[in-house]
């Protein structure tokens, strides 16, 4: 068996494979969760900043 | 803009993701979770490409990584899955279908081995193998041989093999 024999089949196999056209919508979903994740992750490092700030150099009365 | 590029290039390669998620995961459920993983990483590098190789070699490149990634993730938390041995499978296969016998052969190796095979059939070579998988020439070189020779004889000593000629 020569695998070079199989290179048609996996083109076929790719074709076979991309008949249905990719829903936007749900690669719009995957991409804008992730941007919401980086959202909320920059939003706690910028809380834990400001609250190191306050404890460190607004302290006393 | 950028998001609109970016569906409009998944959709003319959803082909190479659609393969790449059912050759390495037999339940819906997972290729679809794949194929999510795989989408948000070419998401997050798509800033890092720069067109210094063709658009489905870094498609390639990113949808390996990531179902290998995976994979290896994976494989610590949950016990192997069991091997099916390719005679068995072999033996459910039509002689006359090639994409289902790609498919069963495809199905019966490792997840290092499969990369390297799929790679090999899109027409790369060893070099670029290498390349794409992270891995030195050399040992892209020794697998794909010791891959060819094991397949060879497996195939070979099958009943059906005499129907393929």
């Amino acid at each position: 068996m020569r695998l070079n024999n199989l290179k048609p089949a996996w083109r076929q196999l790719k074709v076979f494979n991309s008949i249905e056209q990719m829903d936007a919508e749900e690669v719009l979903s995957i991409i804008e969760s992730s941007e919401s994740n980086k959202t909320k992750v920059r939003r706690v490092l910028l809380n834990l900043i400001m609250f190191i700030f306050i404890t460190i150099f607004c302290q006393g009365g | 803009m950028k998001k609109q590029h970016f569906i409009q290039i998944m959709n003319e390669n959803r082909g190479i993701i659609n393969s790449l998620c059912k050759v390495y995961y037999e339940n819906s459920e997972d290729q679809k979770d794949a194929f999510q993983d795989i989408i948000l990483q070419l998401w997050i590098s798509f800033d890092s490409y720069r067109g210094e190789s063709k658009i489905s070699t870094w498609i390639y490149r990113v949808s390996l990584n990531t179902i290998l990634t995976k994979k290896r993730r994976d494989e610590k938390s949950i016990s192997k899955e069991p091997f099916h041995p390719l005679h068995q499978n072999l033996a459910q296969a039509k002689a006359d279908d090639n994409v289902e016998l790609l498919f069963i052969i495809i199905q019966s190796l490792k997840d290092i081995d499969k990369a390297i095979i799929v790679l090999y059939l899109e027409g790369y070579k060893n070099k670029e193998i290498a390349e794409i998988l992270k891995m030195s020439s050399t040992n892209v070189a020794t697998r794909f041989n010791r891959l060819k020779s094991q397949l060879k004889l497996k195939f070979n000593t099958e009943p059906y093999a005499s129907k393929q000629s």
